[in-house]
C-alpha cells in the first residue's frame, strides 16, 4: 500500500498525490499516532513505511477506517490531519448538517427550502434512477417487471 | 409648430442619432466633455433598459448539457435572441446538480421534486433561456422537434457525433427542414476524425489541448500542470462558436443559406498556446510551463509578499492566500525604477537589456528579489509602494476583493438582479460594453420545463389537450 | 507534402547550448490513419451504422474541404490598431480568419510583439526569406490574415491618412491607453462623424473609464495581461493550494501559461462586434462603440464564483489539477505524465471503478463501499476528492497514460493524458483534423500553427492563408487601394516619417 497506507491499526490514511508525489520523510498515522518513513520519488515508494520512533513532518490530509463502517477522520481534525486551506468556511456545509438559507450574503430573499431528508442520504444530495436498479438484467429489461418506467407512466417517488 | 408623425429623433434615443452631437437627456455637448466622462454616458449600466437588443426576433434552439455549447445559447439570450433549452423530462441538464464542494444551491429544480436545487454550476451558461423538455427518444419527438427548427435561426448540441443524425433530427436532415439554420455541433473531438465518439470535458480539453502543457510552475520548481479554474475551454470555446455562428448569419443573409459548425474545444485549447507550435515546427523547442512569470516579459508576473492585509480574518482565503501582487515594469525606465525601489540597482546594471532580462536565469534571480523585498511587506504596501512610484502594480484579488471593487460595481459588471423565481443573485452583467445595444441578464435560470406551455402552446401552437398527452406519455 | 526534404527524422544529439536544440523537425512523423482506413466496410460501428453521417461529414466538413468555399465575412473591412496585447490580435485573426479583409495599423517600428523571443532569445526569431527581417513566433502565430502597414499616428499627418482609412473600415480594433485615440482626434466621437456605420472597439484590461481604469505607468508602460485576470479573481483561484503542494514547490496562486484573459476578451470582443454588425445590417444601419476588458471577460467565465460569494461569503479555493464541481474530474500523475480523468454520474464512476478494481481491488473497494461516497453531488465534498484521487493516483503510478487511456477509453469513460506541445503535434486525431497544420507561407516557409476552431463548417469554414506578416508589406496596396496614394506620394511621406516605404 503506498499512497493508501492501511495502517496495522486499521485506518487507512490518503496520502494524496500531489504533496506525495515527491516527497521524503515522516508521515503520522492519523488513526494511532505511530509514525513512519517514506519516500516517494516520481510516485513510486521507494522506502518505506518503516516506523520510526520520531516527530512527524507532515499530518495525511484524511483517514477512515473501512473496519467500523468508513467513520472518518475529517481533514483538519487537530493533531490527526493536517488542515486544508482550500476548506470553506463552514466544514458542516458539506459534512451533512442541514443548512436552511433563504437570505443571502447582503441580507435579502433568496429561494431557498429545507434540504433533502436524512433518510435520502447525504444532505443536498440527488438520487438518480439507476442507482436503485438493484434487480439484474433480465428482471428489469422484463416488460412484466412492475418497477420498469414505461411511457405514460410516473413511477411514484417513495 | 407642427407635430411631426415620425420623429427621427427622438429625445432620449441612444440608438438612432449618432454622431452624438449632444446628450441626449441633459443637451450637453457630447464633443467637450472628458473622454472618460463620455466613455460613462455611452456605456451607462443605468441606461441599459433603455436600449435596444442587437439580436432581437433571433430564435436559437439550445440541446445541450454542461456549459460549453449552452453558453453559446446565453450569450445569444444576452443579446437578445430568444432561446429555447431543450432538456431531458425530469433529468434535466447534469449541470444542474453540479455545485461547488456540495454546497450551494437554488430552489427548487421542478416543480413535481421540490426539495431538490439547481447547483450554482448551472450559473451563466443558462441565463435568459427559456426551458422546455422533450425526450428525443420519443417517437413523436422528431415532429415536436421540426417544428422548433423550423421557426429558428440557430441551434447548438453536443451530444456524441452522428446521435442527432440517428435521432433523425441531425443537420443532414434538418437542411431540409429548413436552410436557414445555423447548425453548431459543440464537441470535444468534434465529427470526423479516428477519436470522434471521445467524449470530452472542459479539463479534457485543457489537457490535451495544450493549455494544461504550459501552466504551471516548471518540473524543474517542483511544480505540476495547472488546471485553468472553472472551465476556461467550455466558456471560451462556447464562444468562439457564436462567433462563428455570428459570422455564419453575416453570410446568411446574403445567401439565405445556414451552415454547419463542427467546433472542437480541443481545438480551442490548441489554439490558445501561443507561440508554442510556431516555435516547436521550425526549432524543435517543446514550449513548458513557467509559472507565475512570463516567457516575453520580464518584469511581468506575480510575486508573494510577506504577509496579507487582514492576518486575522476567519477565512484562510483572506487572511493567508491573499498576498500576492502582480508587478509589471517591462519597459527599461520602469525596470531601473523598480530595481531602485527594491534597493538592487545591481540588478538594473546587470540586466539593462530588455533581452536578458527575460533569460531564465535572469527572471529567477529578479523575481528572487522582489520576493525578498517584500517579505517584510504586506500586499497593500506593496502595491502602495509600487504605484506611488509610478509603476504598475496590481492586487491578486480574491471574490471579496472584486465584491468590494467599486469600479466593477460603477461599471455594471457586478449587479444584483431581481430573478423572478429565485430571487436576489449577484451576477456579472454585461461582460462587453457596448453603447448601442449592450447585453443584459434577465433570469439566471427556471425550474425544468417551466415553459413547456409557452413554448409549445404559447408559441407552436399546439393544443393544451394534446400537450397533457405528451406530458402523460413522458415525451416532454 | 514533399517528404523526402526531412528524411533525417530522429537525431539523437547532445545539448550543451540552445543553438543545439534548434532543429527543425518533420511534420507529422506519423501519418494519420487514411479515411478509407477509419470508415472501411469491416469497421461496423453501431454510432454510425451504416456510415452515411460519417460520410456525409467527410464530404462537407472535413477542413480540407474548405478550398474554394465562400467567406463568411467576405468584404468586411477591418483596421487593427493593436499593438503589444493579444486581445486585439485574436479578435482580428478570427475576423481575418472568416473572410474580412483586416488591416493591422503598425507604428513605424513596429507591433513591440514582433520582437518579444521567448526568454529573450533571439535564435527562435523566423526570418523573412526574402529579406532577412526577424520576427518572433508569437507575432507569426497571432497575426494570421492580417495585411500590414505602417502609419505614425503620433504625427497629424498621419492622423488625417488613418482618417480617410477609417471612412472605409467597418470595425476599429484599438488597445492604446484610454483616450489616447480620442485625444489624437481618431476617437469613436470623432471617427463616427466621418464613418456613422463605424464599428469601434476597445481592447484593455481595466476598462477606460471607472475608478479603476486602465493606466500607463509613469514611463509610458501600458498595463498588459495578466494585470485583468489578477483583477478577476482568476489568479487566486488558480493554482495548487499550498496543502497540496508547498508554496516554495508552486503551490501559489497561477496566472495562466498563455494571456488567456487577452484571449478571452478578444473573444468577447468579436462576439460583441458580430452582434453589433447584425444590428447594423438588419436594424440600424449605424455602428457603435464597444469596450471589451480582460478582468470582465474572465469574470464571466468564473461564473459563479462572485455570486457563490454574494450567496453565503464563500471564497473559491484553488485545488490545483482536481475540480470542486464534480468527482471524478481532475488530471493526477501518472508513470509518465499526467493523466485526466472525468466521470461525474454514477454510470461512468463505477465504470471508472471497474478499471481500477482490475488491478487495484484494494484501493476500488475503498470507494466502493464508502457509504460516503455513494451519492453523486456528495462525492465532491473535500474528502470525497481527497479519497478518490489518492486511490486513482495510486492506480495511475503503475500505468503508463497510454496504457491507462485505453484502458479507460474502453469502457468509454472521458479519459485523456496531459499532452505536451510536442505530442499533440502528433496525435493522431489532432493531425487528421487539422487542429495543427503547416502554413506555407510565402515570406516565412513552412510554419506550424495551430488552426482556428472554426475551420470545420459546411458553408463557410474558416481559413489561415498566411501567417504574420513582413512590417509594412502592404503599404503600396492599402494606400493605393483606399486612398489613392502612389509610390512618390508614399516616398515623400516615408520622409516624413509618417508611414515607411520599402527602399527608403
Amino acid at each position: 500500500m503506498v499512497y493508501y497506507w492501511e495502517h496495522e491499526c486499521g485506518w487507512v490514511n490518503y496520502l494524496d498525490p500531489y504533496y506525495f508525489w515527491n516527497f521524503e520523510g515522516k508521515v503520522k498515522c492519523a488513526g494511532c499516532d505511530r509514525v513512519a518513513r517514506f519516500k516517494f520519488v516520481n510516485g513510486m515508494l521507494l522506502e518505506g513505511p518503516t516506523e520510526v520512533d520520531e516527530e512527524a513532518d507532515v499530518l495525511p490530509l484524511y483517514a477512515d477506517n473501512p473496519n467500523r463502517g468508513y467513520e472518518a477522520i475529517k481533514v483538519g481534525t487537530e493533531g490527526k490531519t493536517r488542515p486544508f486551506y482550500g476548506l470553506m468556511r463552514d466544514p458542516s456545509t458539506y459534512t451533512g448538517k442541514a443548512r436552511i438559507r433563504t437570505e443571502n450574503f447582503r441580507g435579502k430573499f433568496i429561494r431557498a427550502t429545507p434540504n433533502q431528508p436524512k433518510k435520502a442520504g447525504v444532505i443536498e444530495s440527488r438520487r438518480f434512477a439507476w442507482i436503485d436498479r438493484t434487480k439484474s438484467k433480465d428482471v428489469w429489461e422484463n416488460d412484466d417487471y412492475p418497477g420498469k418506467p414505461v411511457y405514460g407512466k410516473f413511477r411514484k417517488e417513495e | 409648430m407642427e407635430k411631426k408623425v415620425w420623429d427621427p429623433s427622438p429625445p432620449g434615443s441612444w440608438s438612432f442619432d449618432p454622431p452624438r452631437d449632444k446628450d441626449p437627456v441633459t443637451g450637453e455637448d457630447m464633443e467637450k466633455i472628458p473622454f472618460e466622462e463620455y466613455c460613462r454616458r455611452m456605456f451607462d449600466p443605468d441606461k441599459l433598459w433603455e436600449k435596444p437588443e442587437a439580436l432581437k426576433g433571433w430564435r436559437h434552439i439550445s440541446s445541450t448539457m454542461y456549459i460549453l455549447s449552452p453558453h453559446v445559447g446565453a450569450t445569444l439570450g444576452e443579446f437578445g435572441a430568444e432561446v429555447i433549452k431543450v432538456e431531458m423530462p425530469k433529468l434535466g441538464d447534469p449541470m444542474r446538480h453540479t455545485s461547488p464542494f456540495n454546497e450551494a444551491y437554488l430552489w427548487p429544480e421542478t416543480d413535481h421534486r421540490p426539495q431538490v436545487g439547481t447547483g450554482m454550476g448551472f450559473l451563466h451558461a443558462n441565463d435568459n433561456k427559456y426551458f422546455i423538455t422533450l425526450d428525443y427518444h420519443a417517437p413523436e419527438a422528431k415532429e415536436l422537434y421540426y417544428d422548433l427548427i423550423r421557426i429558428s435561426d440557430s441551434m447548438a448540441e453536443c451530444y456524441r457525433p452522428g446521435t442527432f443524425y440517428r435521432w433523425g433530427i441531425g443537420y443532414p436532415q434538418l437542411k431540409e427542414v429548413n436552410p436557414r439554420l445555423i447548425y453548431i455541433y459543440l464537441g470535444g473531438f468534434g465529427n470526423y476524425g479516428p477519436r470522434r465518439y471521445g467524449g470530452s470535458y472542459d479539463i479534457l480539453g485543457q489537457a490535451v489541448g495544450g493549455l494544461a502543457a504550459i501552466t504551471g510552475w516548471h518540473e524543474d520548481f517542483g511544480g505540476h500542470p495547472t488546471k485553468q479554474t472553472n472551465w476556461l475551454i467550455d466558456w471560451y470555446s462556447g464562444l468562439t462558436g457564436l462567433i462563428g455562428v455570428l459570422a455564419a448569419a453575416h453570410y446568411r443573409r446574403k445567401t439565405g443559406l445556414g451552415t454547419f459548425i463542427d467546433l472542437s474545444q480541443i481545438s480551442c485549447s490548441t489554439r490558445a498556446t501561443g507561440y508554442a507550435f510556431p516555435l516547436y515546427g521550425r526549432f524543435g523547442v517543446v514550449r513548458q510551463r513557467w509559472g507565475n512569470w512570463d516567457t516575453l516579459l520580464s518584469v511581468h508576473g506575480i510575486i508573494m509578499t510577506g504577509r496579507t492585509d487582514d492576518p486575522e480574518h476567519p477565512n484562510p482565503q483572506i487572511s493567508v492566500e491573499s498576498r500576492y501582487v502582480m508587478v509589471s515594469a517591462f519597459q527599461d525606465d520602469d525596470f531601473r525604477e523598480l530595481c531602485y525601489i527594491i534597493g538592487r540597482p545591481d540588478l538594473w546594471e546587470k540586466y539593462s537589456s530588455a533581452r536578458e532580462r527575460v533569460k531564465p536565469e535572469a527572471q529567477i534571480e529578479i523575481y528572487r528579489a522582489l520576493e525578498e523585498w517584500a517579505s517584510d511587506k504586506s500586499r497593500s504596501e506593496v502595491v502602495e509602494i509600487l504605484n506611488n512610484a509610478g509603476l504598475i502594480a496590481v492586487p491578486v484579488f480574491s471574490a471579496k476583493d472584486v465584491y468590494e471593487c467599486e469600479h466593477f460595481w460603477e461599471r455594471g459588471t457586478l449587479r444584483w438582479i431581481d430573478d423572478p423565481i429565485f430571487g436576489d443573485v449577484l451576477v456579472h452583467g454585461a461582460t462587453v460594453k457596448m453603447s448601442e445595444t449592450p447585453p443584459r441578464v434577465k433570469w439566471v435560470w427556471r425550474p425544468i420545463g417551466a415553459d413547456n406551455i409557452r413554448i409549445y402552446h404559447e408559441l407552436l401552437g399546439y393544443p393544451l389537450p394534446k400537450l397533457k398527452e405528451l406530458w402523460e406519455k413522458g415525451v416532454i | 507534402m514533399s517528404d523526402e526534404k526531412y528524411e533525417e527524422k530522429y537525431v539523437e544529439l547532445e545539448i550543451n547550448d540552445v543553438k543545439d536544440t534548434l532543429l527543425p523537425r518533420p511534420w507529422p512523423v506519423t501519418e494519420p490513419r487514411k479515411r478509407e482506413e477509419l470508415y472501411a466496410p469491416w469497421v461496423k460501428d453501431p454510432r454510425d451504422p451504416d456510415g452515411s453521417y460519417g460520410e456525409f461529414v467527410e464530404e462537407n466538413i472535413h477542413y480540407k474541404k474548405a478550398v474554394g468555399k465562400p467567406w463568411a465575412l467576405d468584404g468586411i473591412i477591418v483596421l487593427d490598431c493593436t499593438v503589444m496585447g493579444m486581445a486585439g490580435a485574436i479578435a482580428a485573426s478570427y475576423l481575418g480568419e472568416l473572410g474580412a479583409t483586416v488591416i493591422k495599423v503598425e507604428p513605424i517600428e513596429g507591433d513591440p510583439q514582433r520582437y518579444w523571443y521567448p526568454f529573450g532569445r533571439e535564435e527562435y526569431a523566423f526570418e523573412d526569406i526574402y529579406t532577412g527581417e526577424k520576427v518572433s513566433p508569437t507575432f507569426i502565430h497571432e497575426h494570421r490574415n492580417e495585411y500590414s502597414i505602417t502609419l505614425n499616428l503620433e504625427t497629424e499627418k498621419g492622423r488625417e491618412i488613418f482618417k480617410r482609412l477609417a471612412v472605409h473600415a467597418d470595425i476599429i480594433l484599438e488597445n492604446y491607453p484610454p483616450g489616447t485615440f480620442d485625444e489624437w482626434g481618431i476617437g469613436y466621437r470623432q471617427l463616427s462623424r466621418i464613418n456613422p456605420r463605424l464599428i469601434y472597439a476597445w481592447f484593455g484590461q481595466l476598462g477606460q473609464w471607472g475608478s479603476m481604469k486602465d493606466r500607463t505607468s509613469k514611463y509610458g508602460q501600458w498595463m498588459l495581461d495578466p494585470v485583468g485576470l489578477s483583477a478577476s479573481e482568476y489568479v487566486h483561484s488558480t493554482g495548487f493550494p499550498a496543502d497540496l503542494l508547498p508554496r516554495e514547490f508552486g503551490g501559489n496562486p497561477t496566472r495562466s501559461g498563455e494571456w488567456v484573459g487577452d484571449i478571452v476578451a478578444g473573444v468577447w470582443g468579436t462576439v460583441g462586434i458580430l452582434a453589433a454588425l447584425y444590428y447594423r445590417e438588419n436594424v440600424s444601419g449605424r455602428g457603435q462603440f464597444i469596450e471589451a476588458t480582460s478582468a470582465e471577460s474572465y469574470m464571466e467565465i468564473l461564473d459563479f464564483n462572485i455570486s457563490w460569494y454574494a450567496y453565503d461569503g464563500s471564497i473559491k479555493a484553488r485545488i490545483g489539477g482536481w475540480d470542486p464541481n464534480l468527482n471524478q474530474y481532475a488530471w493526477n500523475p501518472c508513470k509518465d505524465g499526467y493523466m485526466m480523468i472525468g466521470g461525474q454520474s454514477d454510470r461512468l464512476w463505477y465504470r471508472i471503478l471497474q478499471v481500477i478494481a482490475q488491478e487495484d481491488p484494494e484501493g476500488a473497494r475503498l470507494i466502493a463501499e464508502d457509504p460516503f461516497l455513494k451519492e453523486m453531488a456528495a462525492r465532491n465534498a473535500l474528502e470525497g476528492l481527497i479519497k478518490t484521487y489518492t486511490v486513482t493516483a495510486h492506480w495511475l503510478v503503475n500505468n503508463t497514460r497510454a496504457e491507462a487511456e485505453a484502458k479507460m477509453n474502453a469502457r468509454e469513460v472521458a479519459a485523456a493524458p496531459v499532452l505536451m506541445i510536442d505530442e499533440i503535434a502528433e496525435y493522431e486525431h489532432f493531425v487528421y483534423r487539422g487542429h495543427v497544420i503547416e502554413v506555407m507561407d510565402e515570406h516565412y516557409g513552412r510554419v506550424l500553427v495551430s488552426n482556428s476552431p472554426l475551420a470545420h463548417q459546411h458553408r463557410t469554414p474558416a481559413r489561415i492563408k498566411w501567417v504574420g506578416r513582413p512590417l509594412g508589406l502592404d503599404n503600396g496596396e492599402i494606400f493605393a487601394r483606399y486612398l489613392g496614394i502612389g509610390p512618390e506620394e508614399m516616398k515623400k511621406l516615408a520622409r516624413e516619417g509618417v508611414t515607411t516605404w520599402y527602399h527608403e
